[in-house]
C-alpha cells in the first residue's frame, strides 16, 4: 500500500500542468483523432483549426486551442473533457464526432458548467436535459424524415427498405425515423436488414434485399462502409437505388466506390463545394480551405468543425466576455447566424435548425441537388 | 426464397468462407508450431493490404509486381515482429507472449494511424476480375469470387505438402510436438520457427490482399474483425490443423450468410449465431473438428 | 507478533489512505480524482479476472461481457422512470422496467449477483474446456452478451446506450468497494481454500487425487470472478454516467488482462499496482499528443502517438519482466524487516479385505489396456504390481483411483463399489496416490502442498473464507490443518523445506513431499507409482525402510508399481505380474522369482 502511495504521489508531481494565462481564451477540442472514428474527427479538427487560423483573436484576446484525443472511446472521452476543464481550464469546448462520445463528455462539462458545441453528434439524446451542450448540426429524426420525404415526394418511390448498422446508434436512429416517416407518407417498407460495425461482407443482406424488390434502400452508414455496400450491390446487379445520410458525405466516397456510387444520393448539411449559390461565409471557408489543403476538397465535417468555431466566436463577441456562463447564455440566444452550412438558429433543445441539402453523385462528382424540407 | 436467390447466397458464402479460411490458415500455422495465439495476425494482414495500396495506387506499379512486393514486405514485417516481440519470450509463460502479441497489435494499429492516418484508402481492382458473369436466373458471379477459393485451396494444398512432404515441414511438426527434443536432434529450431512465422505472415499478406480486392478499402483497423473471425474459424477446425482452419472458415462464412438468408429479420444477431455454433461444436468436440485430442498424461 | 505488527501497519496504511481520500477533493482536481476512481475500478476488475485466470488458471477472455451485464443492471436500477421515458426514443421500454428502482449500493450488489448468475450459466457448460479453447468460448459468450444487449432495444435501449446515470461512484465508493473485495479475496486466498484454487491451477490431476472436485472449484472461482466483473462494470457505468454496448468489446478485456499480467499473474498486490500503473500511464502519456516546446524547438502533437508509445512500453515491460512486476509474489510488510528464522513444532491417526478387483477390463477404442484383472489386497499388506513397459500397470492404477472408468468389471474398496467414481470421490473414500512423473503444485510452498491435501477433511464451506472473522471455523480449522501438515512434514523429514517452493526441492524430497501430500488426505490405502524411479541404490535402500515405516505408523495398506526389482522383492508381501494387459502371475516374492512366465515376459521368449 505504501509503495503504491509513493508511486501515486510521484506520478501526481510529474503531471502538474501549467495554470491558465488570463489574457488568453482557451478553447478545448475533444474529438476522435485515433480509433474507429478517426477519419471524421480529424476532418472536423482541421475545420476548426482553419477557422482558428483565420480568426486567431476574439475580443482582442488571443485564442489558444487545446486539442485532446478521445480515442473514439467513451471512457477516454469523459477523461478528455475532465482534463480540458480541470487541467487546462478551458473557457469553452468543441466536440465531437460520434454521439456516444459527446454524451460521455457532456456529463462532465455539464457538471463543471463549461459550454460545449457539438460538431456532428446528431443523436437527440446528446442535448437532452443539458444546459451546457449545444450543436451546430441538426438531429437524426429531422434527417431521417428528410431522406424519406425526398424519396417519396420528389422521386415518387413507393417501396423502400433499410440497411442499418445495428451496433451504431446513429444508423439505428436514422433507419427508424426514415421508416416511420416513409410509412406515414403512405409508402411501404418491404425489408429492414441489419449488419454490425466492422462487417465488410454485405452480400447476404444485399441478396435478401434484391429478393424483396424495393425501389429504394435507405443506407444510413458511414461513408467507408457505405462505399463498399454500393460496390457489392453493383456486383450483385441490384436494381434499386440507394439514399444515405450526412455520414456518407466525404469526397473519398467516389475514390472508394468508383463507378458503383454513380447515382447515389444522400441528405446532408447545406454545404458542398459544388454548390452553385454559396453564402459569404461558405465562400470564405472554401477559399481558405483550398489554400491550406490544395490536394483535398472540403466536406461537411470540415465545414461543421469550422462552424463550431464561428458560432463560439459569435457567442463570445455578443457576450462580451469569455466567462463560460456568459458564453452559454449567448450561445442559447444564437439566431440566424450565417455559417458555412447555412443560417444557424439554436432552438429550445439546443439543436441547430438549418437547411438540409441533397447531394447526388453524378459523373463521378458530388453534385448539390437542392434543399429538401422534411415532413416531420 | 427461390432457388436462384439461394444459389446466389451459396456463392456469396463460398467466397466469404474461403476468405475467412485463408486468414485462419495463417493463424493456425503460427499457433500449431509456437502454441502462441498471435493476436497481431490481423494487423499483419492489414499491413499486407496497405503495401498493395502503396504499390499500386501511390507508386502506380502493375498489379502482379505490387502483390509480390506486398508479400515480401509483409513477411519481413512479420519476421521483425517475431524477432523483437516473441523470440525473447520463447521460454516464458505463454501468457507473456500473448500480452506481447496484444501489445504488438496495439502498436501496429496505432502506428498505422500515425503514419497512414485514419482515412480509409481505396484499392485498385483489376477490371478483369470484377466483370460479373451472369448465370441463369439472375445469379451473378464475379471472377474474383472464384479466384479467392481457388487461391485458398491451392495455398492449403501447398502448405500441406510443405508440412508433410518436406524436411522443414517435418521439423515444424517435430517442434510443435516437443521443442526440446527437436533441438537435440540437431534441428535449427530458431530457423524453423522463423520460417513458420515468415510463412504465416506471407499467408496473412495474401489474405490481406485478397480481402482488399474483395472489399476494396484499406484502413488501420481493417484487421480487427477478420482477426477475431479467423481466430474463431481456426478454433472451429481445431487450432493447429491447417485443413481444419480452412473448413472452419467455410463453416463460419456459411453460418453468417445463411443466417441472414433464412432469418433476414434476425440479421442483427448474425455474429451471435456464429459464436453459438462455435460453443456448441466445442462442447461436443472440445478441441475443434480436426484438433488433436489433448490427453492429460497421468 | 509478526502478524500483529503487519496488521497494525495495514490498519495504519488504510487509515492514512482513507484520510487522503477524504481530503482528495481539496488536494486534487476533478481530473485526478477521476483517475483515482478509475484505478480503483480497474483494480476490482483486475482482481476478479486474476481470481479466474491468475489464481485458478482458467483462461477467460469474457470479462467485458460480465462488466456489460453489471453496468446495465445497475444503470437500469438507478435511473429514474422519467429519465427512462425520455431515453427510449426508438422503441418503447418494457413497462415493468420503467418503475424498477433500487438505491445505488443495492444496485451494484444486484449487478454483481446477476453477472455472477450469468457467469454460472456460462461456467457450467464451458469450464469443461481447457486452455485456449476455454478462452475462445468465453470470448464467444461475451460477444453474444454484447450482441443481445445491442438487439434487445426494449430492455437496454440498444446501441443508443444509456445516459444520465447518476454519478454515484465517488472516491469513497470505488475505493470502499475495492477495500471490501480486497479483504474478502485476501482472506479467501490465505485460507486453505485459496491453496486449493492454486492447486487446481498448478496441477488439476493431482488436485483431483487430493479429493478435490476440481470442476466445482472452478465453477465457484469463475462465478466469484464474474461477480467482481459485474461490480466493476456497475461502478464504471456510474462513474462515466453513460454506457453503450460498444464500451464492452474485446479490447476492454485486453485492458484488464494487460493490467494483471503487467502486475503479475496470480498476485493480488500486483493487480493493484498494475492497475495504478496502466491507468496513470495511459493518461500521463497524453502529453506526447500535445505540442511540446523544448527550448526553441517546437514539436507538433501527433495523434495516435500515445498508444504507439504505450504499446511499446507494454512490450518492453513484458520482455524484460516476463512475470510482471510482482510475479506471483505478494507485497508484505516483511520486506521492511529482517526475516526471522523459521521454527517448527512436532503430534498423529480399518475390514480385512481393503481392495477387491474383479474381472476388470479397460479398453481404449479397440485396444485393450487391461484384460480381466482380478486381485484382493488385505489390510496392512504391501502389494507389488510389476511387469515390463506397456504392461498396463499405470492403467490399472488409473482405473483403481478413478481416472479411467473400467470398461467392465467391479472394484470394491472397503466393501463399497468404486468402479467409475471420479478421482475426488475415490479419494474421499480414503484412497490416495502418487504419480510416476511427480505432480506437485509447483508454485506453492511445501507446506501449502500438504495443506491442500487436507482440504477434504475440513468442514467449512468456501464462502466462509470470504469473511473469516465472522466464521471463526475457518481460522480454527486452518490452524489445525497447518499443525498437522507441519507434523507430517516433520515425520517425513521435510520440515526444513516447509516455506520453500515445491518445485525447488531436490528430487528425492519431491517424492517424499508427494507422499506427505497424499497422507494429508488421511488415506487408508495408498498407491505408489514407481516411488524409486530415479533414485540411486542408497536412496532406494532408504525408501524400503520408509515404505515399511509408512505402513506401520499410518496404519496403511499399500499397492506399489516398481521397476526396481530389489525394492519390489524386499518390501512387498505379495506380487502380481501383468504383461500386455494380461494378469500372468501372482505370488510371494520367492514364487515370482522362480516363475518362468515372468522371466519370459521380462526377458523375451527362450530366456527361461
Amino acid at each position: 500500500m505504501r509503495k503504491f502511495l509513493v508511486a501515486l504521489v510521484l506520478v501526481l508531481m510529474l503531471c502538474v500542468c501549467a495554470s491558465a494565462d488570463d489574457g488568453v481564451i482557451k478553447v478545448g477540442i475533444f474529438n476522435c483523432l485515433t480509433g474507429q472514428n478517426a477519419f471524421g474527427g480529424q476532418l472536423e479538427l482541421e475545420g476548426t483549426q482553419l477557422a482558428h487560423s483565420l480568426f486567431p483573436e476574439i475580443l482582442g484576446r488571443k485564442v489558444e486551442l487545446v486539442i485532446v484525443d478521445n480515442k473514439s472511446d467513451k471512457v477516454e472521452a469523459a477523461n478528455a473533457v475532465t482534463r480540458l476543464i480541470e487541467n487546462d481550464k478551458v473557457n469553452a469546448i468543441i466536440g465531437t464526432y460520434g454521439s456516444s462520445l459527446a454524451m460521455a463528455g457532456g456529463e462532465v462539462a455539464e457538471k463543471a458548467g463549461i459550454p460545449v458545441i457539438g460538431t456532428s453528434c446528431t443523436n437527440p439524446l446528446v442535448t437532452l436535459d443539458k444546459k451546457f451542450y449545444f450543436r451546430v448540426c441538426f438531429i437524426d429524426p429531422f434527417q431521417g424524415a428528410g431522406a424519406a420525404t425526398y424519396a417519396f415526394r420528389n422521386l415518387g418511390l413507393k417501396k423502400a427498405a433499410t440497411l442499418v448498422d445495428m451496433s451504431n446508434d446513429y444508423s439505428v436512429g436514422l433507419g427508424k425515423f426514415f421508416r416511420d416517416s416513409f410509412k406515414k407518407m403512405g409508402g411501404e417498407i418491404v425489408a429492414s436488414l441489419f449488419y454490425q460495425s466492422g462487417d465488410t461482407d454485405f452480400t447476404a443482406q444485399l441478396t435478401a434485399l434484391i429478393d424483396a424488390q424495393p425501389d429504394i434502400v435507405f443506407l444510413p452508414a458511414y461513408f467507408a462502409e457505405g462505399a463498399i455496400v454500393l460496390k457489392q450491390a453493383k456486383e450483385l446487379g441490384a436494381a434499386f437505388r440507394f439514399i444515405g445520410a450526412d455520414a456518407m458525405d466525404n469526397p473519398e466516397i467516389v475514390t472508394l466506390g468508383g463507378d458503383a456510387v454513380e447515382g447515389f444520393m444522400h441528405t446532408t448539411f447545406a454545404y458542398d463545394p459544388s454548390m452553385p449559390e454559396m453564402n459569404e461565409v461558405a465562400k470564405a471557408f472554401t477559399a481558405a480551405w483550398n489554400e491550406v489543403h490544395p490536394d483535398k476538397a472540403p466536406n461537411v465535417n470540415c465545414a461543421l468543425g469550422y462552424d463550431c468555431y464561428i458560432m463560439l466566436k459569435d457567442a463570445i463577441e455578443r457576450a462580451g466576455s469569455a466567462d463560460p456562463a456568459k458564453i452559454r447564455d449567448a450561445l442559447e440566444a444564437t439566431r440566424d447566424l450565417p455559417t458555412v452550412t447555412g443560417m444557424t438558429t439554436i432552438n429550445a433543445t439546443h439543436d441547430a435548425e438549418k437547411d438540409m441539402g441533397i447531394v447526388e453523385i453524378r459523373g463521378g462528382k458530388k453534385t448539390f441537388v437542392g434543399i429538401v424540407v422534411p415532413e416531420v | 426464397m427461390n432457388l436462384n436467390i439461394f444459389i446466389q447466397h451459396f456463392i456469396n458464402a463460398l467466397s466469404l468462407g474461403s476468405l475467412y479460411g485463408l486468414v485462419a490458415v495463417g493463424y493456425t500455422m503460427v499457433y500449431g508450431i509456437l502454441r502462441l495465439i498471435n493476436f497481431a495476425h490481423g494487423d499483419i494482414f492489414m499491413l499486407g493490404a496497405y503495401f498493395v495500396y502503396f504499390a499500386t495506387i501511390v507508386y502506380k506499379l502493375p498489379w502482379a509486381v505490387g502483390v509480390v512486393l506486398a508479400v515480401i514486405g509483409t513477411t519481413i514485417c512479420g519476421l521483425l515482429v517475431d524477432r523483437i516481440a516473441y523470440k525473447p519470450l520463447r521460454e516464458a509463460p505463454r501468457i507473456s507472449a500473448l500480452i506481447s502479441a496484444i501489445g504488438v497489435s496495439f502498436f501496429i494499429e496505432n502506428f498505422a494511424v500515425v503514419v497512414f492516418t485514419g482515412m480509409p484508402r481505396p484499392v485498385v481492382q483489376p477490371p478483369i476480375l470484377m466483370k460479373p458473369i451472369e448465370l441463369s436466373g439472375g445469379v451473378r458471379l464475379i471472377p474474383l469470387g472464384i479466384l479467392v477459393p481457388v487461391v485458398a485451396f491451392v495455398l492449403v494444398g501447398a502448405l500441406l505438402w510443405l508440412l508433410y512432404c518436406t524436411k522443414p515441414g517435418l521439423a515444424m511438426r517435430a517442434i510443435s510436438f516437443d521443442i526440446e527434443t527437436t533441438r537435440m536432434m540437431g534441428v535449427s529450431v530458431n530457423g524453423i520457427i522463423a520460417l513458420a512465422f515468415g510463412l504465416g505472415s506471407a499467408l496473412a499478406a495474401v489474405a490481406g490482399i485478397m480481402w482488399a480486392l474483395r472489399y476494396p478499402r484499406v484502413e488501420p483497423f481493417m484487421g480487427m474483425t477478420p482477426g477475431i473471425k479467423a481466430f474463431i474459424a481456426a478454433v472451429f477446425g481445431g487450432i493447429g490443423s491447417v485443413p481444419g482452419a480452412m473448413i472452419g472458415g467455410l463453416i463460419l462464412g456459411f453460418v453468417e450468410i445463411m443466417s441472414v438468408a433464412f432469418f433476414p429479420t434476425l440479421s442483427g444477431y448474425k455474429d451471435a449465431f456464429a459464436f453459438l455454433l462455435l460453443i456448441m461444436i466445442l462442447l461436443f468436440r472440445p478441441t475443434g473438428l480436426l484438433g488433436e485430442k489433448l490427453e492429460d498424461k497421468i | 507478533m509478526k502478524r500483529t505488527r503487519n496488521l497494525l501497519l495495514t490498519v495504519i496504511a488504510v487509515v492514512l489512505f482513507a484520510f487522503f481520500l477524504d481530503k482528495a477533493p481539496e488536494l486534487l482536481n476533478g481530473y485526478w480524482q477521476r483517475i483515482l476512481n478509475l484505478i480503483a475500478i480497474n483494480a476490482i476488475l483486475a482482481l476478479s479476472l486474476n481470481l479466474i485466470y491468475g489464481i485458478t488458471g482458467m483462461f477467460s477472455l469474457g470479462h467485458a461481457g460480465f462488466m456489460a451485464i453489471g453496468a446495465y443492471v445497475s444503470a437500469l436500477l438507478v435511473l429514474s422512470p422519467a429519465q427512462k421515458n425520455a431515453m427510449w426514443i426508438l422503441e418503447d421500454i418494457y413497462p415493468w422496467l420503467l418503475n424498477v428502482n433500487a438505491p445505488f449500493i443495492a444496485s451494484i450488489i444486484i449487478a454483481g449477483i446477476v453477472a455472477a448468475f450469468f457467469g454460472l450459466l456460462v461456467a457450467l457448460p464451458v469450464l469443461r474446456l481447457g486452455g485456449d479453447y476455454l478462452g475462445i468460448a468465453t470470448l464467444g459468450f461475451a460477444e453474444i452478451i454484447r450482441i443481445l444487449i445491442t438487439n434487445t432495444a426494449r430492455l437496454t435501449n440498444g446501441s443508443l446506450g444509456l445516459k444520465g446515470i447518476p454519478a454515484y461512484t465517488t472516491l469513497f465508493m470505488s475505493w470502499g468497494c475495492l477495500g471490501v473485495v480486497l479483504l474478502c479475496m485476501v482472506c479467501m486466498l490465505r485460507s486453505n481454500f485459496g491453496g486449493v484454487l492454486r492447486a487446481v491451477r498448478d496441477d488439476e490431476v493431482a488436485a483431483r487425487m487430493m479429493g478435490i472436485n476440481t470442476f466445482r472449484i472452478k465453477v465457484i472461482a469463475f462465478t466469484l470472478g464474474c461477480f467482481g466483473g459485474g461490480l466493476g462494470g456497475a461502478l464504471m457505468g456510474n462513474l462515466i454516467t453513460t454506457i453503450d454496448p460498444r464500451m464492452f468489446m474485446i479490447t476492454q478485456t485486453y485492458n484488464i488482462l494487460m493490467i494483471i499480467v503487467v502486475g503479475g499473474l496470480g498476485s493480488v498486490t500486483g493487480s493493484i499496482i498494475g492497475s495504478a500503473l496502466v491507468t496513470t500511464m495511459l493518461e500521463w502519456l497524453r502529453f506526447v499528443e500535445n505540442p511540446i516546446t523544448i527550448g526553441s524547438i517546437n514539436i507538433p502533437g501527433i495523434p495516435g502517438m500515445r498508444m504507439v508509445i504505450f504499446s511499446l512500453l507494454l512490450i518492453i515491460v513484458i520482455i524484460f519482466r516476463r512475470e510482471g512486476i510482482m510475479g506471483m509474489r505478494e507485497f508484505t510488510w516483511d520486506i521492511f524487516f529482517p526475516k526471522p528464522k523459521p521454527k517448527t513444532k512436532p503430534g498423529h491417526e480399518d475390514t480385512d479385505t481393503v481392495l477387491e478387483v474383479r474381472d476388470v477390463v479397460l479398453k481404449f477404442g479397440g485396444l485393450s489396456a487391461i484384460e480381466n484383472l482380478s486381485f484382493d489386497i488385505k489390510h496392512g499388506q504391501i502389494m507389488g504390481l510389476i511387469g515390463p513397459n506397456g504392461a498396463g500397470k499405470t492403467s490399472a492404477f488409473n482405473v483403481i483411483s478413478g481416472f479411467y472408468k473400467p470398461t467392465s468389471g467391479t472394484i470394491k474398496f472397503m466393501g463399497k463399489s468404486i468402479g467409475g467414481l471420479s478421482p475426488d470421490k475415490v479419494c474421499r473414500e480414503g484412497m490416495s496416490r502418487t504419480f510416476q512423473n511427480i505432480r506437485l503444485f509447483g508454485h506453492e510452498t511445501v507446506l501449502q502442498n500438504v495443506m491442500t491435501g487436507s482440504r477434504i477433511r475440513q468442514s467449512y464451506s468456501w464462502w466462509m473464507t470470504l469473511a473469516p472473522f465472522v466464521f471463526s471455523d475457518v481460522i480454527r480449522e486452518d490452524a489445525a490443518v497447518k499443525a498437522r501438515a507441519l507434523d507430517l512434514l516433520a515425520q517425513l523429514g521435510l520440515e526444513e523445506f516447509a516455506d520453500e517452493k515445491a518445485s525447488s526441492l531436490p528430487y528425492g524430497a519431491q517424492r517424499r513431499l508427494e507422499i506427505a501430500r497424499a497422507l494429508a488426505t488421511r488415506p487408508k490405502f495408498l498407491l505408489l507409482d514407481e516411488p524409486a524411479a530415479g533414485m540411486n541404490p542408497q536412496e532406494s535402500e532408504e525408501l524400503l525402510k520408509f515404505i515399511r515405516r509408512l505402513r506401520d505408523e499410518f496404519d496403511l495398506t499399500i499397492l506399489l508399481i516398481e521397476h526396481d526389482m530389489k525394492v519390489v522383492m524386499n518390501v512387498c508381501d505379495y506380487i502380481h505380474v501383468l504383461d500386455q494387459g494380461v494378469h500372468i502371475a501372482q505370488g510371494t516374492p520367492e514364487e515370482i522369482k522362480a516363475n518362468p512366465r515372468v522371466i519370459e515376459a521380462y526377458l523375451g521368449k527362450g530366456a527361461a
